[in-house]
């Protein structure tokens, strides 16, 4: 069986930008095993792609800023094997269009990628807190993506959040 | 008047906007670049220890977070007075080289190599970088996954994870390099030189082999803006990216300044101007006279082609003859063409993989001697690296304690701002004519700025795209043409 790289995305100084990676960590801290990995990033589009070769599965969390969704929402996507893509923006090298090459150049060989996204107040403010609305969530979130990712998972006895 | 706006909207890799006014005529009146910064990050430093800015600061930016981290780390040494081992100094710029050739890279593969692989008017859905590599090959594609990962690799090997370092402290490094990982580095090494040959040859054969391409570089009338330049050099007046003194030329070429970035206060103001967040810098003596080019105005370029144009060389063989290259090819120094920025670009990926080499292979790069504790009290201190995208400046003030007081970042892009601002309008006015505006000529605007590899990222991560939104107002501000890309 191959090996499951859990990625954290975010920015643990712009308040709500942190809440992906936070989980991530806390979601590492109940599976960490021998075929579990874990990264955290704060880097841009074609970065990323840098860590995933060599993985079956990749789990990404992030956060995503969308007026329509309440903070502490979380939405998952299955990310397609191909992806269309165009050239959008002035200064884009990214994530799907990275790692579209990735694929076809053989580098990255996941049979599935997962996106976790969880909706965030605000991601431009300076600040290492994070607000109470998602916090409240986390522990919903956490139990959610264990459930879905690693079934079985925690072992009986495990905190899901402190 | 109309009004034709170019906003990607969201925050992959930073954002900014185009707004280009349309006379009643239809042609280009003027253009304005905005950037929606992220303020308060200054504020947001005060008040730490700062010792801990060198983890702090990279967080700033999803795209060059090891050139914060030097240029805070070399700050820091400056705080406290602090001069790092000879083998920390060579450590630290062996991995800054690694940091060079990942973005390097990235940007004329991925961000310039659809323009000139694929086509500047090619359809949207074939400029990508897999338009690039449907033209050079798979193979080639591989290849620069390749590399960009050894360099990646090599970053996280001296830098001490694989994201955000932590390498750097005052006064060294956090660890050594051993023989195995030197040997590792030099392997990797040798093969980007080899790499970086290559996308020579690539840039010869597809670029300037080719007379459109040819012809774009040297339009006048779209992309040519004579300036100041300015770039860290050498005791011998060539590139550096980790350490030296600061070198602006004149416009005609001749040296204008030349002074140690603890100085730069005296010779870098800083303006703003009401119409955008992010501010402008210009040279003291001269002054700030607006968006205006020429040897009378204050505005000055950093970046690649600015890198040698205020140096007299490049300190490697390889790169050093394609330097001459360049120069013979337009006729001497400086070149003011803002496309020539992607030649230099490369040129300097060359340098950076030949000095990577060397340092792997210097004797003292497994010195174990890398830290110099720092004994001294705290106050002051100015660091200045070369991000790969123009001259970045950290400049702290503690108290007693080592408690940051103040902070002052001065970035790449922020030093590019008034350039990028005027490149951006005279190529709206070059290729806008009769209100005649379709995708191919508002990615000609969008070339005029991506030559300078600008980020305005503090927005750091995205999963989604960038939508492309584009607006035509009438002199009203009424909506008559919208085009948005998602």
């Amino acid at each position: 069986m191959g090996k499951t790289l859990i990625v954290g995305l975010g920015n643990t100084i712009l308040s709500d930008d942190a809440a992906g990676l936070l989980i991530a960590r806390e979601v590492y801290a109940r599976v960490k095993s021998e075929s579990v990995d874990f990264i955290e990033s704060s880097y841009a589009g074609w970065r990323c792609i840098d860590f995933f070769p060599g993985y079956e599965k990749i789990i990404i969390i992030d956060v995503i800023c969308d007026p329509l969704h309440q903070p502490g929402e979380c939405f998952k996507m299955d990310l397609p094997k191909t992806i269309p893509l165009h050239r959008q923006s002035s200064h884009n090298v990214g994530f799907l269009e990275m790692l579209e090459l990735a694929r076809q150049t053989g580098m990255v060989t996941a049979a599935r990628i997962v996106v976790y996204a969880v909706a965030a107040r605000t991601i431009y403010d300076f600040s290492e807190q994070i607000s109470e609305q998602i916090m409240n969530k986390v522990p919903d979130i956490l139990s959610e993506i264990i459930k879905n990712e690693f079934p079985g998972m925690p072992r009986e006895g495990d905190r899901l959040y402190a | 008047m109309k009004k034709i706006t170019i906003d990607p909207v969201t925050r992959l890799e930073g954002h900014g906007k185009i707004d280009i006014f349309l006379n009643d005529a239809g042609d280009v009146e003027n253009a304005y670049f905005q950037v929606p910064e992220l303020r308060g990050f200054e504020k947001f430093c005060e008040g730490r220890n700062v010792e801990e800015l060198p983890r702090i600061t990279p967080k700033i930016c999803g795209v060059c977070p090891e050139a914060h981290h030097l240029a805070s780390a070399k700050a820091v040494d400056a705080v406290y007075k602090v001069d790092p081992p000879s083998a920390a100094k060579k450590l630290r710029e062996l991995f800054y080289c690694a940091h060079m050739i990942h973005s390097h890279i990235a940007h004329f593969y991925a961000l310039a190599g659809p323009d000139f692989i694929v086509g500047p008017d090619a359809p949207a859905s074939e400029r990508n970088i897999l338009g690039v590599i449907a033209r050079v090959g798979l193979d080639i594609g591989k290849e620069v996954i390749k590399h960009r990962a050894y360099a990646q690799d090599i970053q996280a090997l001296i830098g001490g994870r694989a994201t955000q370092p932590v390498c750097g402290l005052p006064g060294g490094c956090s660890k050594a390099l051993n023989e195995e990982e030197r040997k590792i580095i030099e392997e990797k090494s040798a093969s980007c030189v080899e790499f970086s040959q290559f996308t020579q040859k690539i840039f010869e054969n597809i670029v300037l082999k080719n007379k459109q391409y040819v012809d774009l570089i040297l339009a006048k009338d779209l992309y040519y803006m004579e300036t100041y330049y300015m770039g860290l050099v050498d005791k011998d007046n060539k590139v550096n990216f980790y350490d030296g003194d600061i070198r602006v030329v004149y416009p005609d070429g001749k040296e204008f300044l030349k002074f140690k970035p603890q100085d730069y206060l005296e010779h870098i103001g800083e303006v703003v101007e009401p119409w955008t967040y992010l501010k402008f810098t210009y040279l003291k003596k001269i002054g700030w006279h607006g968006l205006k080019a020429g040897r009378d105005s204050g505005v000055f370029r950093v970046a690649p082609l600015a890198r040698l144009n205020a140096a007299d060389g490049m300190a490697t063989p390889l790169a050093q003859a394609e330097y001459d290259k360049m120069y013979h090819t337009f006729g001497g120094k400086p070149v003011h063409h803002t496309m020539s920025m992607h030649w230099a670009r490369i040129i300097e990926l060359l340098y950076a993989s030949e000095r990577m080499l060397q340092l792997s292979r210097d004797p003292e790069i497994t010195s174990t001697q890398v830290r110099t504790i720092p004994s001294q009290t705290p106050d002051e201190g100015t660091g200045v690296v070369e991000a790969p995208r123009g001259t970045l400046f950290h400049h702290y003030k503690t108290d007693e304690s080592g408690t940051t007081q103040a902070v002052n970042l001065i970035v790449a892009t922020c030093n590019n701002h008034a350039a990028i601002c005027m490149s951006i309008r005279d190529a709206a006015r070059g290729v806008i004519k009769k209100g005649q505006v379709n995708d191919g000529l508002l990615n000609m605007v969008e070339m005029a700025f991506r030559a300078y590899d600008p980020c305005f990222s503090c927005a750091t991560h995205a999963i989604g795209e960038t939508p492309l939104i584009v607006n035509v107002y009438d002199s009203r501000a009424q909506v008559i043409y919208s085009l948005r890309r998602d």
